[in-house]
C-alpha cells in the first residue's frame, strides 16, 4: 500500500505520536523512527505528514504554515476567536447557519417571482434622510487628484425604484449600505439590508410579504410557530397584529396624538405623564422619545406586530393618505421590541417628491447636517411614471439575531465594528 | 465637557450641578428618528439611579470628581476621620455622608474616598471586611442547617445574621455589598 499524505492543524504532539484536525475531524498517527521534520513543531501549526499505512507510522513532517501566534479553538458554538477583531464576532456555527437563512430568503424570494438585482453602493446624491449620516468618500479622476464628493449609500431605494420604473416590477436587493456614527448592540455603521419592491401593489400587500418570507426564513431556522429571544416568547402564528400609531401612543402613554400636533402640545402632553424631555426639542424629536420609552419597549412582545400608518410629517418617502387625521402608509415590523424593518406605499407624485427633498434639505440645514443635491435621476423616474409600488427595507442582522437567538448583532457578524478609543 | 459617545460606564458627569456616574450606555436610535444615547446616570451622593435619552452629540459637563486612598483612622462620635494615604492629609465625615458605609469601617483599614470638588461625598468599602462578633446568644453545635440564623453585633456596631453555629467573639468576613454573613475567619 502506498503512503498517505495527511494535512491539517496540529493539536498535539509529543516523541511518539501528534494529532492533527481540520474542520470535519481529527486523527491520531504514531511517529516512525525514523521520521523527518519533527523538530520544532509546536501546537497550532499547520502540517502535512506522509504516513505509511504498512509501517503504520508517520514517515515525513512538512511545516506548511507556521502559528506564530496562539491557535484559535476552531469552535462550533460558544465565545468567538481570538483572530477577530477586538470584541468578536459570530461562531463558526452562526456563520454557517447564517448562510442556510440568506439561502431560504433568496428561495422565497425566486419562488414569488422576484428578481435579485445589485444596485450601486456609491452615489454623488446620497438620501436626503434627515437623522442619517452618510460616509462621504472623493470620486477623483487620478490619484492625488481634487475629485468630488461621493458617498457610501444608507439604502439602495432610489435605485431601486428606477428599475421599477423601468419595467422590473418585481425585485429585492441584498445589499451592503453605510450609516456613519451607528455603533451599538443593534447598531453597526455597514450592515446587511433587504430591500424589495413590487409594484401594483401597497404596504399593506408588503406587509403581507414580510409575514411570509420572515415565516419561511424561520421555519428554515428551525422555528415552528414560535421563537425565544431574550425573555420574550414571540408566537409566529399569521396573522401578525397590526397597530397604528396613533393607538399605540393612547395604549400605551394615554396620548391622543391628534390633538398633539404642535410641537407645544406634544411636550405638554409628554409632561403631563412624566416624561423628562427638553421644551426647546422640535415636534419630531419628542415624538421619538415617545416612541421609544413609552411604545417600542411593548412591541413584538407575545407576537410580532406591524406598528402601521405613521403622522404625516414622519412619511419620509411613503405617500400620505388624506383624512381627518392624514397618515404616511408606512408600517415598521417588531419582533421581541426589535425593530427589523420599515415599509411603505412608496410616494409616486415628482411634484410632490421634489417638495419633500427640499424640506428635508431645510431640515438637514437646521440640524447643521451636510445638505445634499436632490437625487435627480429619481426624481426624472418618477417623472416618467412609477406605477403604485409598495416597497421595503429590512436589517438581514436584526433578523439573523432575533432568528438565531443572539443576543446583539455582533453575535451575528464574522467581523462587527468595533468604535476607535 | 463629556460628548454622548464617550459616555460609558464610570464617567462621572454633572447634571443640575449635581455629579453622577455613568452606569450604563447604549446607543439607540428609533427607524428614520434621531439617535440618542440610553443612559443610566447614578447619583454619587445619594444613590439614585435615572435613566435619560440623550440626544447624541450633545454634551454633559465632566464632573469633578476624585477617587483617592485613604486611612480611616477613628470616629469622635460626631465625625469620622480619614487621612489621605499619600499626602496625610486629614479629612472627616458625617455618618450621614457616609450612609450604610459607617456600619462596616474599621479603624485603620483602607479605603477609597469619592472627592468631589475636592471634598469627601462617599467612601468604598473592600467588598469584604472581618469583623468581631461582640454579642449573639451562644452557639448550637453541629447545628449547620440550611437558613437557620440569628443576629450578631459587630465590633462596629452593626448587625448581621450568622448561621447558629457561629460563636460569640469569633472573628466573621462580611460582603459589605450586600451587609451579610459570608464564613468565619481564624484570627
Amino acid at each position: 500500500m502506498p503512503a498517505v499524505t495527511v494535512s491539517g492543524r496540529l493539536t498535539q504532539i509529543d516523541t511518539a505520536s501528534l494529532t492533527l484536525a481540520d474542520a470535519s475531524t481529527q486523527v491520531e498517527l504514531h511517529i516512525g523512527s525514523s521520521c523527518t521534520g519533527a523538530g520544532h513543531l509546536a501546537a497550532g501549526d499547520v502540517i502535512s505528514v506522509d504516513f505509511d499505512p504498512q509501517r503504520g507510522a508517520i514517515t515525513a513532517i512538512t511545516l506548511l504554515s507556521a502559528a506564530l501566534r496562539a491557535p484559535a479553538p476552531v469552535a462550533e458554538e460558544g465565545p468567538p476567536f481570538d483572530n477577530r477583531c477586538p470584541g468578536g464576532g459570530a461562531s463558526l456555527g452562526v456563520l454557517k447557519r447564517r448562510s442556510q437563512l440568506l439561502h431560504a430568503l433568496r428561495t422565497w424570494f425566486v419562488g414569488q417571482g422576484f428578481t435579485e438585482v445589485e444596485t450601486p453602493s456609491l452615489a454623488f446624491s446620497p438620501g436626503l434622510e434627515p437623522h442619517l449620516d452618510p460616509f462621504e468618500t472623493r470620486w477623483r479622476p487620478y490619484p492625488g487628484g481634487a475629485g468630488h464628493p461621493l458617498y457610501l449609500l444608507t439604502s439602495p431605494e432610489y435605485a431601486m425604484k428606477r428599475l421599477v420604473v423601468g419595467g422590473l416590477e418585481r425585485c429585492f436587493q441584498l445589499s451592503r449600505v453605510y450609516r456613519n456614527g451607528e455603533a451599538g448592540p443593534f447598531h453597526n455603521p455597514e450592515f446587511t439590508m433587504l430591500e424589495w419592491y413590487r409594484a401594483f401593489a401597497s404596504y399593506q400587500d408588503i406587509l403581507v410579504d414580510t409575514q411570509d418570507l420572515i415565516l419561511h426564513v424561520a421555519r428554515a431556522a428551525g422555528h415552528q410557530l414560535s421563537l425565544k429571544w431574550g425573555d420574550c416568547t414571540v408566537d409566529l402564528s399569521p396573522p401578525w397584529p397590526q397597530l397604528t400609531v396613533q393607538e399605540a401612543t393612547r395604549r400605551y402613554a394615554g396620548i391622543e396624538l391628534e390633538a398633539a400636533q404642535t410641537k407645544e402640545r406634544l411636550y405638554q402632553a409628554l409632561r403631563g405623564i412624566g416624561m423628562n424631555v427638553p421644551e426647546d426639542a422640535p415636534w419630531d424629536e419628542l415624538f421619538f422619545q415617545l416612541l421609544m420609552e413609552k411604545v417600542e419597549p411593548h412591541l413584538g412582545i407575545e407576537r410580532p406586530t406591524f406598528l402601521i400608518d405613521y403622522p404625516a410629517p414622519l412619511a419620509a418617502l411613503a405617500q400620505v393618505r388624506a383624512g381627518a387625521y392624514p397618515v404616511a402608509e408606512r408600517f415598521e415590523l417588531y419582533i421581541a421590541g426589535v425593530e427589523i424593518a420599515n415599509a411603505f406605499s412608496e410616494l409616486t407624485d415628482p411634484t410632490v417628491q421634489r417638495q419633500r427633498f427640499a424640506d428635508e434639505q431645510g431640515h438637514r440645514q437646521r440640524l447643521g447636517a451636510p445638505v445634499f443635491e436632490a437625487d435627480e435621476a429619481y426624481l426624472a423616474a418618477l417623472e416618467q411614471g412609477l406605477p403604485p409600488t409598495g416597497g421595503i427595507a429590512l436589517g438581514v442582522d436584526r433578523l439573523m439575531m432575533v432568528l438565531l437567538g443572539a443576543p446583539d448583532l455582533r453575535s451575528v457578524m464574522a467581523f462587527p465594528f468595533s468604535a476607535p478609543g | 465637557m463629556v460628548p454622548t459617545n464617550e459616555f460609558k460606564k464610570g464617567v462621572k458627569v454633572l447634571i443640575d450641578g449635581d455629579p453622577y456616574t455613568i452606569v450604563e450606555a447604549q446607543f439607540v436610535k428609533p427607524g428614520k428618528g434621531a439617535a440618542f444615547t440610553r443612559t443610566k446616570f447614578k447619583h454619587l451622593i445619594d444613590g439614585r439611579v435615572i435613566e435619560q435619552n440623550v440626544r447624541s452629540g450633545i454634551s454633559y459637563p465632566r464632573a469633578d470628581t476624585e477617587e483617592v486612598d485613604m486611612d480611616y483612622l477613628y470616629s469622635d462620635g460626631q465625625f469620622y476621620h480619614f487621612m489621605n494615604s499619600t499626602n496625610y492629609e486629614q479629612m472627616q465625615m458625617t455618618e450621614e455622608q457616609l450612609g450604610d458605609a459607617a456600619k462596616f469601617l474599621v479603624e485603620n483599614t483602607s479605603v477609597k474616598v469619592m472627592l468631589f470638588n475636592g471634598r469627601p461625598i462617599s467612601v468604598d468599602l473592600p467588598n469584604f471586611v472581618e469583623l468581631q462578633i461582640t454579642y449573639c446568644e451562644p452557639g448550637v453545635r453541629g447545628d449547620t442547617a440550611q437558613g437557620a440564623t440569628k443576629p450578631a453585633t459587630l465590633s462596629t456596631g452593626a448587625v448581621v445574621n450568622v448561621p447558629l453555629f457561629v460563636e460569640n467573639g469569633e472573628w466573621i468576613r462580611v460582603d459589605t455589598r450586600t451587609s451579610s454573613y459570608t464564613d468565619r475567619v481564624k484570627r
